[in-house]
């Protein structure tokens, strides 16, 4: 009985490990995503100079899950008929769902900043300001992938250990 | 006249309803009263930033105040701010600013319905072109009226022998000379059933998209279903094009005057197509002042002038003559449809 209680106890802090080292491993994974989202809102205003509510739109049809979703809630504010700029939509819409995504502070601020200009500029200064938000994105999503693998490997032994720890002081 | 601009399908809800969406939320109460018709004739809504906000109507000018309804005093008006403006100009570019470079560098925006906003503020200047304008601190919200049958009254005058005549509309601002060149070309291209006088093509140069008030390519006023629209092109480039692709027997276009116009109007004239066009003036003498327009004055181009004024309201023709500015008619008039006309 003892033993099955200790490995029930190993294996629950062992899962909740692995969740929270999931969770370093899902942030670059989603930041990349945003990437991809981003440079196809840069197509739009590039190519064929779609306003920024429709190409939310497509940037929301062509992609899933939060992405989708605050593309196409940044969408919605923007024609709700408040007069929003596409900065305040995308802040909006950002604070809403940010709260939802396995992602800390500063990459929230860095998405938030790479929606601060959007719309109020032509079309070069709109292509400027996306591309230098890839690049930080892009940038972001290097020094994670580098310190996700081995952060989740930590926290998935850390929480293997302490399990092992906890049945020894429980026993 | 507001009974016959309801009849040709704009009714004071069409207004509201394309007008209001493009309002700052803070603006669009104070002017719901005023789209829903308490100036009559309403042509205009002005926004300027700390400034009164005005309602221009057939009437005058009467200002808007905070609760929503007009006054005589500016003294009691709602001063417009800046946040105002930027949330209006948010709405009336969907928040793209890049997406509205053609119209910031010409001056307006036009709307669903046909209606149009021009934009005011600081232009920004390269090698003596407007590149665009910035600091928008002024909007104007311009009603699109078309009144069908408003040419009802003088289009036994434009057709001589059988053929459209070469005919120039003139009158100062506000007195109705684009709303009468639409509805030429609207009857022109659809068929005059009382005078036998079939449709023919008509091919419409609509530099400033005031006349067809094109959005997204599309008119959004009747000009007949014969008509060719060429929206916000250079009007020399512009008659040269369709000369050339469409065969028009009619080429439409608003204030001719540029010395390329004219050379256009020699192309115009060598392809065997009519001309109606228009020119701000009030009389003869305007005319001749200047070059491009005193030119082909001097050649007897137009066969028939029609020249617009408001001295017994807005679209009185006050003088209509030949091509020797002799008179056709023997007093002035206000244009008008004819009962059941553009039904």
């Amino acid at each position: 009985m003892k033993i099955v209680g200790a490995m029930m106890v190993i294996g629950a802090s062992a899962w909740l490990g692995s969740l929270i080292a999931n969770n370093y491993r899902q942030r670059p994974r989603l930041l990349g995503r945003f990437a991809q989202a981003v440079e196809m809102l840069r197509s739009q205003i590039s190519y064929s100079y779609t306003p920024l509510p429709q190409a939310f739109v497509k940037v929301a049809e062509n992609n899933a899950g939060y992405v989708a979703k605050i593309f196409g809630t940044a969408a919605g504010l923007m024609s709700s008929g408040q007069g929003l700029s596409g900065g305040e939509a995308w802040n909006q819409a950002l604070a809403h769902w940010g709260p939802f995504l396995p992602l800390d502070q500063d990459d929230l601020i860095l998405l938030k900043d790479a929606g601060n200009a959007l719309g109020l500029t032509d079309k070069t200064d709109q292509e400027r300001h996306l591309t230098l938000a890839l690049e930080q994105i892009r940038h972001r999503i290097e020094q994670l992938e580098v310190s996700a693998s081995h952060t989740a490997k930590v926290w998935f032994y850390l929480g293997l250990s302490g399990g092992g720890i906890l049945v020894l002081v429980l026993l | 006249m507001a009974q016959n601009v309801t009849r040709a399908g704009k009714s004071r809800t069409d207004f509201r309803d394309a007008i209001q969406p493009f309002l700052a939320p803070s603006l669009r109460e104070k002017c719901a009263t005023v789209l829903a018709g308490s100036v009559p004739g309403l042509e205009e809504i002005r926004i300027r930033c700390g400034r009164p906000l005005m309602a221009i109507g057939g009437n005058g000018d009467f200002f808007i105040t905070p609760q929503g309804t007009i006054s005589q005093s500016p003294a009691q008006a709602y001063l417009p701010d800046r946040e105002d403006l930027d949330r209006s100009l948010q709405l009336l570019g969907q928040g793209s600013a890049y997406a509205l470079e053609e119209q910031l560098r010409s001056g307006y925006i036009t709307l669903p319905g046909g209606h149009r906003v021009g934009l005011c503020g600081k232009t920004l200047v390269e090698s003596g072109r407007v590149m665009r304008l910035i600091n928008i601190s002024g909007l104007n919200y311009r009603l699109a009226r078309a009144i069908k049958g408003l040419a009802d009254p003088i289009t036994r005058y434009i057709v001589v022998g059988g053929k459209p005549a070469h005919t120039l509309i003139v009158s100062p601002p506000r007195a109705g000379k684009t709303t009468l060149l639409r509805d030429l070309v609207r009857q022109f291209s659809v068929g005059i059933a009382e005078l036998g006088f079939p449709g023919v093509k008509v091919g419409l140069v609509d530099e400033r998209s005031e006349v067809a008030a094109c959005y997204g390519g599309v008119p959004q006023m009747d000009v007949g279903f014969r008509t060719d629209v060429l929206d916000s092109c250079p009007k020399a480039e512009g008659i040269l094009m369709l000369i050339r692709s469409m065969s028009p027997q009619v080429i439409a276009t608003d204030e001719l005057g540029g010395r390329k116009d004219i050379e256009a109007v020699e192309e115009l004239i060598s392809a065997g197509a009519s001309l109606f066009t228009t020119a701000h003036g009030s009389d003869p003498e305007d005319l001749r002042g200047r070059p491009g327009l005193a030119a082909l004055m001097e050649w007897k181009v137009f066969e028939r002038y029609i020249f617009l004024g408001r001295s017994l309201g807005i679209g009185t023709v006050e003088k209509l003559t030949d091509r020797n500015l002799g008179s056709l008619i023997n007093d002035k008039f206000v244009l008008r449809p004819r009962p059941g006309s553009g039904d």
